[in-house]
């Protein structure tokens, strides 16, 4: 690679002056109303306020439920698909393409098949009651537009177990085998070597794809408003700015807005940190 | 692993990803699809061509491809030369550029949207398509760029010498040389964003004129107050995620015949 300062770097130009003014100075317009009430300046007051507010604090801990669940689920289901994909195997093409595919389809079209899958006269609700399960499709447990988070949980996972496991795998089809058969001649046990040979070497793929399924559906705003029936940090945000009647309203979306930036790209530097030390490495 | 468990891992993955898609496909076909039945009492086509001949669906795939399309080229255009520059060259302070560079991405949108209609209020383009395109093109850029200059990391500035030694001109080497080389990745770059474009929602609510149907303003209410039918949901969603099959199904056949790498940075 060429060192030194390049010629051209007066192209980057174009792309941070967008970046300027359509993403820092919006930021900084965020900011600046998040701190003020009509003319005064009031500092973080309502930064303070948010750890003794209610909604904000039940908004928050269902994000975090909902982003934590769904990522563990991805990791776990993940990280086994593609150790069965791993290796070469009649029909891997074929597998490989089915478990790429979720990757590429849009959220939203994610959560409408959701909606098909396990909405209350969904294809279950009709399985269970085909099965004699339930009598009638009320009985049906609501799994979407509902507060309990199963059916957003699924839609995420759907998208997210092949984001991890491609990541993983990618990994494993590098790593030579013969570690792990020399750990089993050596008479350890399949678990073991798999928490201490195999999961070593995954985990900085794991650490990085799951920090990005983390921080999306943290900070997805459609995917709740689609099948979820309770507050969550980004409906909250979209909710304080309409509410026209509370002047407090927007000024605290704005905070709220402030506050879900910092914590993403807090997240975001401690991915670039582990992927830039797992590049020089 | 053995051949038995493996199977059966496969076999649900697949269930897992074949079920949802067969259900939607069944719906957006379906006649007379009642519940409790596991499959409708007939399947057609007609309601499906019914629905993307109408004039507001045509309508809106036309938007959605249009304003996708501006983005993306928008975005190559903007990208390329610092894309070139990120792959090709090692300066001070590049890690700090790229970050900034990916920071728009690792922020969710809903974050940034409300101070843009303040902003985009100031420089009097508010709802306008000129103020859409910019929006979304700020978020699409980092995708952009992370692509391209991965691309860049594989590519040899020599055939440009080469060729300018020869006496070839900056234009007859740009289409001769340099996009053949090029071509697979900038598809595959290109493809990629236009599919973050493609299924941006809150954005294009926000900030596209109000008259601008797209396919996500389109589907969005229909799920959110559930007003539609089902089949019609259903053709929607097909219609909706359609260019991503085929995202998939094209860059997979680059990907294997030129071996390169998309996963960049991200």
């Amino acid at each position: 690679m060429v060192k030194g300062w390049p010629k051209y770097i007066i192209a980057f130009l174009p792309v941070l002056a967008i970046i300027a003014v359509f993403y820092f100075y919006p930021l900084y317009v965020t900011l600046e109303r998040s701190m003020l009430r009509g003319e005064e300046f009031i500092g973080l007051e309502r930064y303070v306020n948010f750890l003794s507010d209610a909604t904000f604090l039940h908004a928050f801990t269902t994000s975090l439920r909902i982003s934590l669940i769904s990522t563990v689920v991805s990791i776990i289901l993940g990280v086994l698909i593609a150790l069965a994909l791993r290796g070469t195997f009649a029909g891997k093409r074929v597998s490989l393409f089915l478990f790429q595919m979720n990757i590429s389809i849009p959220h939203i079209a994610m959560a409408t098949m959701v909606v098909f899958l396990l909405g209350s006269v969904g294809i279950v609700s009709s399985i269970a009651y085909q099965m004699g399960w339930i009598s009638n499709w009320t009985d049906f447990p609501k799994m979407i537009h509902d507060v309990s988070p199963f059916g957003i949980v699924v839609a995420y996972s759907l998208k997210f177990i092949p984001f991890i496991g491609m990541a993983v795998l990618a990994v494993l089809q590098a790593f030579p085998v013969e570690y792990e058969q020399q750990s089993r001649s050596l008479g350890v046990g399949r678990l073991r070597t798999f928490f201490h040979v195999t999961l070593p070497a995954i985990v900085p793929a794991i650490a990085t794809s799951s920090m990005i399924v983390f921080a999306f559906s943290f900070g997805c705003y459609e995917v709740p408003s689609i099948l979820l029936h309770d507050v969550t940090v980004p409906t909250l945000i979209y909710n304080s700015f309409y509410d026209f009647y509370d002047p407090e309203g927007r000024p605290t979306g704005y905070a709220a807005a402030i506050m879900l930036t910092v914590l993403m790209t807090s997240i975001a530097a401690v991915y670039l940190y582990l992927t830039s030390r797992g590049r020089r490495a | 692993m053995n051949w038995y468990p493996r199977m059966m891992i496969l076999i649900a993955m697949a269930a897992c990803v074949i079920i949802p898609l067969t259900v939607l496909m069944g719906w957006a076909l379906s006649v007379d699809w009642s519940y409790p039945d596991l499959a409708p009492k007939g399947m057609s086509l007609d309601g499906l061509i019914e629905y993307i001949t109408r004039s507001d669906t045509v309508r809106a795939i036309k938007n959605s491809v249009m304003l996708s399309l501006i983005v993306t080229a928008g975005s190559l255009i903007l990208a390329y030369m610092p894309s070139k520059i990120l792959g090709t060259r090692d300066f001070k302070g590049k890690t700090f550029l790229r970050i900034i560079i990916l920071l728009p991405a690792l922020t969710p949108g809903i974050c940034v949207v409300f101070g843009m209609i303040p902003v985009f209020i100031r420089l009097g383009i508010y709802r306008q398509y000129i103020s859409i395109v910019l929006a979304q093109i700020t978020f699409t850029l980092p995708y952009m760029i992370l692509t391209l200059s991965s691309v860049f990391e594989n590519y040899d500035e020599n055939y440009e010498r080469q060729s300018s030694c020869l006496g070839v001109g900056k234009t007859v080497t740009f289409v001769h040389v340099i996009i053949p080389k090029l071509k697979s990745g900038l598809a595959v770059g290109c493809m990629y964003t236009f599919m973050v474009s493609w299924s941006m929602y809150l954005l294009t609510y926000e900030l596209a004129p109000s008259n601008l149907e797209t396919m996500t303003t389109t589907i969005m209410p229909m799920l959110v107050s559930s007003t539609v039918t089902y089949p019609i949901l259903a053709a929607t969603a097909v219609v909706f995620f359609l260019p991503s099959l085929l995202f998939l199904i094209i860059s997979t056949q680059i990907i294997k015949s030129d071996n390169i790498s998309t996963r960049g940075g991200l």
